[in-house]
C-alpha cells in the first residue's frame, strides 16, 4: 500500500513539488504577518522569517527523500551524465569498451565450446535412462574379430556381435528397447553428381524410435527396413543433406548408389543431431541389415550379421523403469553367455559379463581427448580478461587522476561521499555493460571463426554442435537453424561472469582514488 | 531549542499527537506545538515539512487543501487510523524510555 503511494507521488512528482512550494510559501507568508504583528517592521520580519526558514532548497529536497524515489532520479542523472561524458571522450571510451569486450568475448566463445564438447546434452529422449553394454572378462576371446569405431574409451569393450544383439532383442525383459548401430562406414555413394565418398552409419530398425529421433523431412528408419531383404532405404544426416544435396527437398525418394546397390532416400534427420557419440558424425543412417550387401572391402567373407565371434556393433538400450541396473545386466550377462561360451570365444572359467555403463560415460569419443585442451585454453583465456580489466582498472585510475577538480567541485555543491562513489559505479557499469554487449559480438565472431578453422583442420564438419538447445524439435520450415553460434544462456552466464570480474577491480580502483 | 535535540523520532511523535487533537497546516501545527509545550519546542520549517512528507508516506497522516480563515489556501494535516495505531504505538514505546531514564536518573 506505501508503495501505491510512493508510485503515485512520483509519478505526480511535479504537480507535488508544486503544493509543496506553495505551502511553504503560505508558511512564510504567516510567519511574515506572525513577527508584524510582535511589532518588527516588514523588512525585518521578512528578513527574520527567511533566517527562520533556512534553506528552502535543503528543505524541499529532503522532503522528496522521505519518498524514496530520489534514488532513482538520481541514478537517471548519472547514466544520462555518464553517457555524455563517453562520448565526449571517444578515445578511452572505445579502448576501454574494446579491452573488456576481447577479454569477455574470449571467454564466453571457449567456454561455450567447452560446454558444447563436456556437457553436450543429446537431442534425445530422458537420456538419463540410455546406457551401453560394455562386455569384460578375465581374457580376451579367442578366434575373435573386433572392429571398433572409436565411440568407447579405453576403459570399456563396447563391440558386440549381431547375433547377440538380436537374441537381446528377442529375449529382454529388462529394456524398454534395444538399438544396434556402427560406423560410420566409408562408402562410394553416386547419384547425386560426380561420386564421392559418404560416411554411413549402420543403425539397427528400432535406433530412431528407442531414441526419439525426428526427421526435418520425411521417414525415419523403422524394424520393416533393418529386414534381411527389405528394400534398401536411407536417411540423411541434416548437416550432409544441406552440404551435398544443397538442403534440396527433392533429395527426398531419390535413388542412389551405395557402393552399387541402390536405396532410396526416404529422410532428413532433425538438424541437431549428429551421433550418440560426442565428436562423431556421419552423413546418413543406413539399417544394420544391409551389412550382408553395403560393407567395406576389409572385411573379407564372413556375413557379419550372423557371425557371433565378430564384434563390431554397440548396442545402447533404455532401462524399463522399476528395474534395476543389476538385474538387468545379469539378465544381459546370460544372454551374452549363452552366446559367447563356447569353443571359439570365452571357456566358461573366463567369466564374460555384461556391464552397462551409462551413455555420457561410455561414449567419450574425441571428447576425452579435446577436453583437457580445452580446459588449458580456458585458463589461458581466464588470463586474458583478468589482463583486460586490469588494463581497463589502469585507464579508469588515470582519469581519475584528471577529474580531481571536477569531484571537488561537487563536493563543494553539497554531495556527500556515498553521492559520489554512486555516480563512478554507474559509470563504471556503463563502460562494463557496452563491454559486455560488444563482447557478446567477439564471441559470436569467434565460435564462427573456431568451428570452420577446426573444420578445415579436421576435413570434416565440425560435429559439436555449438547452439541453442532443442529438445522439442518441431518439424516445420526452420531453415534458418545454424550449427555455429553462441549458446545465449552460456553467453549470458560469460557475460555476467565477465563484468562482474570486471567490476570488482573497477570498484576496487574508484574506492581507492 | 530545536528539535535536532530531541531524542530520535520523538518529533513524529509530537506531530501525530498535535494531528490527533485536531487537523492543521503546517504553520498550525509548528504554532500549536510551542504553545502547548510552553515555548520549549520551535519546530524549524527545514524539519518539519520533510518529518510531514515523512508521514504522509507511510499513511499516517492523510493531506487535504482547504481554505483558511484569511481565504488562503492551505494543506490540513489530518491522522488516519493507521496513524492513530501509530500513535499509541509510539507513545507506549515513548513512555517505556521515558520510565528507564527516569530510574537511571533517580537511581
Amino acid at each position: 500500500m506505501e508503495f501505491m503511494r510512493r508510485l503515485w507521488s512520483w509519478l505526480t512528482r511535479e504537480a507535488h513539488a508544486r503544493e509543496l512550494q506553495e505551502e511553504m510559501q503560505l508558511h512564510l507568508e504567516l510567519k511574515v504577518q506572525e513577527y508584524t504583528a510582535r511589532g518588527a517592521s516588514p523588512e525585518c520580519a521578512r528578513r527574520q522569517a527567511l533566517l527562520d526558514f533556512g534553506n528552502p532548497r535543503l528543505a524541499t529536497e529532503r522532503s522528496r527523500e522521505r519518498w524514496g524515489f530520489v534514488q532513482l532520479e538520481d541514478i537517471r542523472r548519472d547514466i544520462v551524465y555518464g553517457v555524455r561524458q563517453f562520448l565526449k571522450n571517444p578515445g578511452f571510451t572505445a579502448i576501454v569498451v574494446v579491452t573488456l569486450a576481447l577479454g569477455i568475448g574470449a571467454n564466453t566463445a571457449i567456454f561455450s565450446a567447452l560446454d558444447a564438447v563436456l556437457f553436450r546434452p543429446l537431442p534425445v529422449v530422458d537420456q538419463q535412462h540410455l546406457v551401453i553394454f560394455s562386455w569384460s572378462a578375465r581374457h580376451d576371446p579367442k578366434f575373435w574379430g573386433q572392429s571398433d569405431y572409436g565411440d568407447c574409451g579405453e576403459a570399456y569393450h563396447c563391440s558386440v556381435s549381431v547375433p547377440f544383439f538380436q537374441a537381446l532383442r528377442a529375449q529382454n525383459s529388462a529394456f524398454v528397447g534395444v538399438a544396434a548401430f556402427a560406423g560410420p562406414l566409408e562408402v562410394d555413394l553416386s547419384g547425386n553428381g560426380p561420386a564421392s565418398i559418404a560416411r554411413g552409419e549402420y543403425v539397427s530398425g528400432d535406433y530412431f524410435s528407442l531414441l526419439g529421433l525426428k526427421t526435418f523431412m520425411g521417414r525415419a528408419l523403422r524394424p520393416a527396413d533393418d529386414a534381411p531383404m527389405a528394400a534398401p532405404a536411407i536417411v540423411l544426416n541434416y548437416g550432409y543433406w544441406q552440404r551435398a544435396f544443397g538442403a534440396d527437398r527433392s533429395a527426398l525418394g531419390r535413388t542412389i548408389r551405395l557402393n552399387g546397390v541402390e536405396a532410396v532416400i526416404v529422410g532428413v534427420a532433425q538438424p541437431n543431431f549428429n551421433h550418440l557419440t560426442p565428436g562423431k558424425s556421419q552423413d546418413f543412417f543406413m539399417p544394420l541389415g544391409l551389412a550382408n550387401r553395403v560393407k567395406s572391402e576389409w572385411w573379407g567373407n564372413k556375413d557379419w550379421l550372423a557371425e557371433p565371434s565378430t564384434f563390431w556393433v554397440l548396442i545402447v538400450g533404455r532401462l524399463k523403469p522399476g528395474v534395476s541396473v543389476a538385474q538387468a545386466q545379469a539378465s544381459s550377462t546370460a544372454i551374452f553367455r549363452s552366446q559367447v561360451v563356447g569353443p571359439s570365444l570365452f571357456p566358461e572359467s573366463d567369466a564374460p559379463q555384461i556391464t552397462l555403463v551409462p551413455i555420457h560415460q561410455a561414449l567419450s569419443g574425441e571428447s576425452g581427448d579435446i577436453a583437457p585442451m580445452l580446459n588449458v585454453i580456458m585458463a589461458a583465456v581466464g588470463c586474458v580478461l583478468l589482463i583486460a580489466c586490469a588494463n581497463v582498472a589502469g585507464l579508469i585510475l588515470a582519469r581519475s587522476a584528471k577529474r580531481q577538480k571536477e569531484m571537488a567541485m561537487r563536493q563543494a555543491l553539497g554531495a556527500g561521499r556515498a553521492r559520489i562513489v554512486r555516480q563512478l559505479l554507474t559509470e563504471a557499469i556503463l563502460l562494463s555493460l557496452a563491454g559486455g554487449a560488444l563482447g557478446i559480438v567477439f564471441a559470436w565472431l569467434g565460435v564462427s571463426a573456431m568451428t570452420k578453422m577446426v573444420e578445415s583442420g579436421f576435413g570434416e564438419p565440425f560435429s559439436f554442435v555449438i547452439g541453442p538447445d532443442m529438445h522439442l524439435f518441431e518439424d516445420r520450415s526452420s531453415e534458418d537453424l545454424r550449427h555455429t553460434g553462441a549458446d545465449p544462456v552460456t553467453t549470458r552466464i560469460g557475460v555476467v561472469t565477465g563484468q562482474t570480474h570486471c567490476l570488482e577491480i573497477i570498484g576496487s580502483e574508484i574506492a581507492i582514488g | 531549542m530545536e528539535s535536532k535535540s530531541l531524542l530520535p523520532g520523538t518529533l513524529e511523535l509530537l506531530l501525530l499527537k498535535a494531528l490527533s487533537l485536531e487537523p492543521m497546516h503546517g504553520y498550525g501545527i509548528a504554532q500549536r506545538l510551542r504553545q502547548i509545550s510552553g515555548n520549549v519546542f520551535h519546530i524549524e520549517e527545514g524539519t518539519l515539512y520533510p518529518a510531514l512528507q515523512k508521514l504522509l508516506a507511510k499513511g499516517w497522516v492523510a493531506g487535504e487543501w482547504k481554505q483558511t480563515e484569511n481565504n488562503r489556501r492551505a494543506r490540513y494535516y489530518k491522522l488516519t487510523a493507521a496513524g492513530r495505531k501509530q500513535l499509541q504505538f509510539q507513545r507506549a514505546e515513548f513512555e517505556t524510555v521515558l520510565g528507564a531514564i527516569i530510574r537511571v536518573m533517580e537511581a
